[in-house]
């Protein structure tokens, strides 16, 4: 039976530490994609020329800037799903996915069409203008066709 | 972030389009849950069922602009600037409606909502005073294949 020597242990930690040192996420993670360049960034409104900057008109907006904790108050209660199902669709569409103004845009950019740039019937003469898309935002995921599914037509 | 599709500053503005003013459909974006895109599928949602309900829903849809195109998007979008709810309009005066936006080229903001002008994603339509493709304002070109089109619009096939 092998003995296990201070030495190995030594070692055995010191391998440990290493990993936990490259490994370990230094700032915390989050469920989200990693964030990419939004389409207009702050740095991209600066680039703007001042007589192209957006004007800003009077009405104020009361829309959440920050997340609504869930839970936080009466009305944010979690819902168990039937009675979610039971609500009417707005208010369904408005618990599943809740707005905050200050989120990021997602780095999507999504369009809907027959088919996909995979399928043999989509059409040559849109594969420049499909691809301008992804040449023009790299850092964007682009789909196309891929939300609506037309096979009964 | 909304474009501006048409702005037909001409009298006979109804026989060519269905609204004064007519935001994009085509390009949008948004971050996830904004009440306008909730609304626009709780619309679209209702009106589809209704039609079922009646047996009048059909593949070919003779109305698809006020159906899913840029009418019902453009009356949900200033429904939504002049909701009590999303904005404060204790001192205002006036609906925002199509004269805040007519002849705009630069872009306007109303609370979360970017406006750009029609030179954004429209350009190159040869009307409402749209800037060319080329033009630095010009983000999206849409080239109008025609599948969607009412034949009585107003039409331009250049580029």
């Amino acid at each position: 039976m092998a003995k296990f020597s201070p030495r190995k242990a030594v070692i055995l930690v010191f391998i440990l530490i290493c990993c936990l040192y490259f490994f370990y996420p230094t700032t915390p993670s989050d469920s989200s994609p990693k964030s990419t360049t939004s389409a207009i960034n702050s740095k991209d409104l600066k680039k703007i020329p001042p007589d192209q900057q957006p004007e800003t008109l009077f009405a104020e907006s009361k829309l959440p800037k920050v997340p609504v904790v869930r839970g936080s108050s009466q009305s944010q209660q979690r819902l168990k799903i039937d009675k979610l199902q039971r609500l009417p669709l707005r208010e369904q569409l408005a618990y599943q996915f809740p707005y905050v103004v200050e989120s990021r845009f997602p780095a999507f950019i999504w369009q809907t069409w027959k088919y996909t740039p995979a399928s043999p019937k989509f059409e040559d003469k849109f594969r420049e203008t499909e691809a301008s898309w992804t040449e023009q935002h790299p850092t964007f995921v682009h789909e196309v066709g891929t939300l609506i599914y037309l096979d009964y037509v | 972030m909304i474009g501006i599709e048409a702005d037909p500053d001409r009298p006979d503005w109804k026989d060519w389009y269905s609204r004064r003013i007519q935001f994009c459909q085509w390009t949008i974006q948004s971050k996830p849950g904004h009440p306008v895109l909730r609304e626009i599928i709780a619309n679209i949602t209702d009106s589809t069922l209704k039609l079922k309900k009646a047996g009048k829903l059909h593949i070919k849809h003779d109305d698809v602009v006020e159906f899913t195109g840029p009418a019902v998007w453009t009356d949900i979008i200033f429904d939504f600037f002049n909701d009590p709810k999303y904005y404060d309009r204790s001192h205002e005066t006036h609906d925002v409606d199509w004269k805040v936006f007519t002849g705009m080229n630069r872009p306007k903001q109303l609370g979360d909502v970017v406006i750009l002008p029609i030179t954004s994603f429209s350009p190159g339509v040869g009307h409402s005073g749209a800037g060319e493709v080329e033009d630095p304002q010009a983000f999206v070109f849409h080239n109008f294949e025609g599948r969607l089109k009412k034949k009585t619009r107003l039409e331009n096939t250049g580029g």
